[in-house]
């Protein structure tokens, strides 16, 4: 609360969480919010809060101090350009921090490795107490054996390599540098290490509640992500007092100021926040509403608005992104719904009248419909069911070794189902009508299949060919049967579905190893169709 | 006392029989299981129509070694029958001729027994040596057996006591029972038919005859009906509400290219939903990125920098390899921009609801196949307050009176909106996720009016309208639970 200036009960405290893009989630001693992956200065309880006082219009809009000295030096070798090649760095000096406000700090840090810095890999910060450290610093890369520091929170000096071997943040981390011969380091100029990105800081510059001057680096391999996280810590840190200090940071052929505060700006026109949110809004309202959400705003003629951009609002790309900051201050809630006057013919898609007849069909035939996943695995689709080895398409990383590859037919899948059935009461008669995803020459091609699967004590070849028949004798088609072969079917007992001269499914007596296979007892015969290559008897229903 | 149409039909073939009949008999006669005849007897039985009569009786079977003898003859008829033919005596080893190995001795020990053999040792080895023609009295019993005629009897008993030894014979206890109609009881039953037959209709003997009443209060057998899956049941419901507001099904593929699922969507190359954990990648196929070049060139400037939309971009190097790779589509709204692309002229009102995958893991409310509705409705004039509108009468059809709405950020749209609806027990449930297509996504795709994007987790919705509590429940594999799902 003393961030924000004033005292607030929780549900005043929701209502205005919710106009900044916050979600409460709790509250009891502590609240805790959801926040949108777009908005990382809300990431923190003094983002936060800065988004609530300009909203309730405490205090001035977004300024800092500026520290009154030159800017630290931070020299780049040029041996970490192939490792970890870029860095921006801050100072805050005079900034009063309690447990809270580090708490709040080092939360920060982790939300923003999490998200913009790829779990460290594209962004890492570092936070130190800038007393420790007497500049100007430099960044460089050494072998593992020549970097000797206490890494935070051990007693004991360790080398490079240790680090990454025996620290838990090392063996975290540590595969983001283990395979280069040199290791990115901060050294001070009297040679002390401040850090070893992205795995570590030193246990000697330790930041703590009586800390009053912090350094902050970020490294990283491309500028965007890292400048994000600089300027996030850094606005973040200002709201607990203190004014900034630049650092210069010196590349072989190039000097960078950091932290990049440009002075940028968006333009809103009128109308188009008129066309967008459908309000009628004046220009003055625009004005008072972006001001509500931290901007200051200068009017261009009687139609055009221009906002500065405060450092920490990341997420402005274009004049819609102020538009959606004018209807969250004018209030989602105060927006009238209004039903679009679009007309338009509602029209299903292509097959779903064929999918419809199939289905009402099988119902008919008394068949209880299933839906099982696409994802599948080859254990099931090849192994049980004896189908060939083929290629299937496969995920590269499973979350779990039941589904690996989308399935290319239903079959095993309805077996797999009634596997899972053998203690309900048969005779069992189930279809699924559902996609599945063949490749043909390389590329994955999707289709609709029909399966159907029965199975009780004396079931056998008729009973299914009487269900083929039946079926389309119901489409209109002229099915004919051939003979085939398959190793999921018993030999001779297995015929290909011919419709209107087409080849397209098969149906048969289950092989008994397969129905072994999936733990089967009772006889079971089954068809599979693609239905696909049928979608146009649509037309033949509509004649 | 009324009785149930099977409880009648029973009665009926009773009398057919005679007035008393054993359960097999019974269950021949009505077409039915043994095991159905014992509950109806017994309801019958407790009406005081019948008397049931219990008893064990045993029964005999033949053992694999006894089905041989059957056939072949009793190992002793078949070695007299040798002899006879041989003159009356055998070289012992030339038994095998006629006997198996285990069938030697007991055949030596009767012949001892009832003095018809004797074995006499002789130069050139053991012989056996026919004493006097004795009958054998087995191989009748055998072919009784086998035919299923056999009654015991009291006489035979020691020679089935020998069988039963000699493993040739085994014996089972059957439980039988007998059913008398209970006299009386019968006398309304000859005016009173059961079942009403064709031949009673044609002949006209139905005008005659009185149709007993039945118990109808009784329950009848379950039927197996065939039904169609509730959750499929309840995606079609969706999509009649949709067609009723003038909306086009659209479908694409599951197998998409980063292009259409991220790229046009305006998702940086480097954002963290398009790390390898975070969408399905796959291997062992290649997608055709199925763009003109010129869509591809304006995607790849405007994630640069921006393009001619007016946006400052996200400033990084575009990489097409990254954009052809192929995964499974992580959201609906793919689908909704390769619509867009083949419909560039207004009005246009879309939807597409079919399954996506995202690396998540497996529980109660998380599962990494899962359906997903995106819809479109593109316009000139169209503005967020025709979001709020459509979202409120969506949800409305849905049933859901209560709607509200908050800001909310999707990398495509802005401003970006998600919507909660209220249920009367559950409270309010967030399950609608909107917003206006930025221009980085309409402007490569030469869309030059607004279009408003809507999406629903529609697994949430079905899981609350079919009353399950874990997601996987919605792709049940339980038979049983799918043939006694009820009204929903």
């Amino acid at each position: 609360m003393s961030l924000i200036g004033k005292d607030l009960s929780v549900s005043e405290l929701e209502d205005l969480l919710t106009a900044v893009k916050c979600e409460l989630e709790t509250s009891n001693e502590e609240v805790v919010v959801e926040v949108t992956s777009d908005r990382p200065d809300l990431f923190s309880a003094e983002g936060v809060s800065r988004a609530i006082r300009n909203y309730l219009g405490i205090g001035s809009l977004y300024s800092f101090g500026k520290y009154p000295a030159l800017p630290i030096d931070l020299i780049v070798s040029e041996s970490v350009s192939s490792i970890r090649p870029l860095i921006v760095s801050a100072a805050v000096r005079g900034v009063s921090l309690n447990n809270e406000a580090l708490r709040q700090l080092m939360q920060l840090q982790e939300k923003l490795h999490n998200t913009y810095g790829s779990n460290r890999r594209k962004a890492s910060i570092g936070v130190y107490d800038l007393d420790k450290i007497l500049p100007p610093i430099v960044y460089e890369a050494r072998p593992p054996e020549e970097i000797r520091f206490t890494p935070l929170e051990h007693t004991a000096e360790l080398d490079g390599r240790e680090i990454l071997e025996l620290t838990p943040k090392g063996k975290e981390y540590g595969n983001i540098i283990s395979k280069s011969q040199n290791y990115p380091v901060l050294i001070d100029s009297r040679g002390k290490v401040l850090s070893m990105p992205p795995i570590i800081n030193s246990e000697d510059t330790k930041v703590s509640e009586t800390t009053t001057n912090l350094f902050i680096d970020v490294t990283g391999l491309e500028m965007r992500p890292i400048s994000i996280c600089l300027n996030i810590m850094i606005t973040s840190a200002l709201e607990r007092g203190g004014s900034l200090q630049y650092v210069d940071v010196r590349y072989k052929d190039r000097r960078l100021r950091t932290p990049i505060f440009a002075e940028h700006f968006q333009e809103v026109s009128l109308s188009k926040a008129r066309e967008v949110l459908g309000l009628d809004l004046s220009i003055s309202d625009i004005t008072s509403l972006l001001k509500r959400m931290g901007y200051w705003t200068e009017t261009i003629g009687d139609e055009v608005v221009r906002a500065k951009i405060p450092p920490y609002r990341v997420d402005i790309l274009h004049e819609v992104d102020l538009i959606e900051d004018i209807m969250m201050a004018y209030g989602l809630n105060r927006v009238q719904p209004t039903f679009p006057r679009v007309h338009t013919i509602g029209k299903p898609l292509t097959g779903s009248r064929l999918r419809a007849r199939i289905r009402d069909l099988m119902i008919g035939m008394g068949f209880v419909e299933v839906t099982t996943y696409v994802l599948s695995n080859c254990e099931m689709m090849v192994n049980k069911p004896q189908l060939p080895k083929r290629p299937f398409v496969e995920v590269v990383k499973p979350v779990s070794s039941e589904y690996t590859v989308l399935r290319d037919r239903l079959l095993p899948k309805l077996l797999d189902f009634m596997s899972a059935n053998i203690h309900v009461e048969y005779p069992q008669k189930i279809f699924e009508y559902g996609s599945v995803v063949v490749i043909e020459n390389g590329t994955p091609k999707m289709s609709n299949h029909l399966g159907v699967v029965a199975s009780g004590d004396r079931v056998g070849f008729e009973e299914i060919q009487a269900v083929a028949f039946s079926l389309f004798k119901n489409l209109s088609g002229n099915v004919e049967l051939t003979k085939a072969s398959s190793t999921l079917f018993i030999d001779g007992r297995i015929a290909s579905i011919c419709v209107n001269g087409t080849e397209i499914g098969i149906l048969g007596e289950v092989h008994p190893q397969v129905l072994v296979n999936f733990a089967l007892s009772n006889p079971a015969v089954a068809m599979e169709i693609d239905f696909s290559k049928l979608v146009y008897l649509e037309s033949l229903f509509r004649g | 006392m009324s009785l149930s149409q099977s409880e009648a039909e029973f009665l009926d073939a009773l009398i057919e029989l005679g007035g008393r009949a054993d359960s097999s008999a019974i269950a021949r006669k009505m077409g039915i299981p043994e095991s159905s005849v014992f509950p109806i007897s017994s309801l019958l039985a407790q009406k005081g129509y019948v008397k049931i009569t219990e008893f064990i009786q045993e029964k005999f079977f033949l053992t694999d070694e006894g089905k041989y003898c059957a056939s072949k003859g009793m190992p002793e008829t078949r070695l007299l029958a040798f002899l006879r033919e041989k003159g009356g005596s055998v070289p012992l080893k030339e038994l095998s001729k006629v006997l198996k190995q285990n069938e030697v001795s007991a055949v030596l020990g009767w012949g001892r027994r009832t003095g018809a053999l004797s074995i006499e040792k002789k130069p050139e080895g053991n012989v056996i040596i026919l004493m006097k023609d004795v009958p054998i009295y087995y191989d009748p019993i055998l072919i009784k057996i086998e035919n299923n005629s056999y009654s015991p009897d009291e006489q035979e008993k020691p020679l089935l006591r020998d069988l039963l030894l000699r493993g040739l014979v085994t014996k089972k206890d059957h439980k039988e029972i007998v059913i008398e109609l209970v006299p009386g009881t019968d006398h309304d039953r000859k005016v009173a038919v059961g079942i009403l037959t064709s031949e009673h209709i044609k002949s006209g003997k139905w005008r005659e005859i009185t149709l007993r009443p039945y118990d109808v209060s009784a329950s009848p057998p379950e039927l197996k009906i065939g039904k169609k899956h509730p959750y499929l049941e309840f995606l079609e419901e969706v999509k009649a509400i949709l067609f009723s507001m003038g909306f086009e099904e659209t479908e694409g593929q599951f197998v998409e290219t980063e292009f259409w699922n991220f790229d046009v969507l305006f998702q940086a190359q480097d954002h963290p939903a398009r790390a390898v954990h975070d969408s399905f990648q796959v291997k062992n196929v290649s997608v055709d990125i199925d763009a003109s070049p010129k869509l591809i060139e304006s995607v790849r400037s405007v994630h640069e920098s921006g393009g001619n939309t007016g946006s400052k971009g996200w400033n990084y190097k575009w990489d097409m390899e990254v954009a052809k790779r192929p995964l499974l589509r992580s959201q609906m709204t793919v689908n909704s921009v390769r619509y867009l692309d083949s419909h560039k002229d207004p009005p246009v009102k879309a939807f597409s609801l079919s399954k996506v995958f995202r690396p998540d893991v497996i529980d109660s409310r998380h599962m990494i196949e899962f359906c997903q509705l995106d819809g479109i409705i593109g316009d000139r004039g169209i503005n967020v307050r025709h979001l709020l509108g459509i979202l409120q009468e969506f949800s409305k059809q849905l049933g859901f009176k209560r709607i509200k709405f908050r800001a909310s950020y999707y990398p495509f749209t802005e401003p970006s909106i998600d919507a909660y609806v209220e249920h009367p027990k559950l409270g309010w449930i967030e399950c609608l996720g909107a917003g206006m297509f930025r221009p980085e996504v309409l402007g490569p795709l030469e869309i030059d009016f607004p279009v408003i994007a809507w999406g629903i987790g529609i697994d949430r919705l079905a899981m609350i309208r079919l009353g399950i509590n874990d997601i996987r429940d919605l792709h049940s594999n339980d038979l049983s639970k799918l043939r006694n799902w009820g009204w929903w």
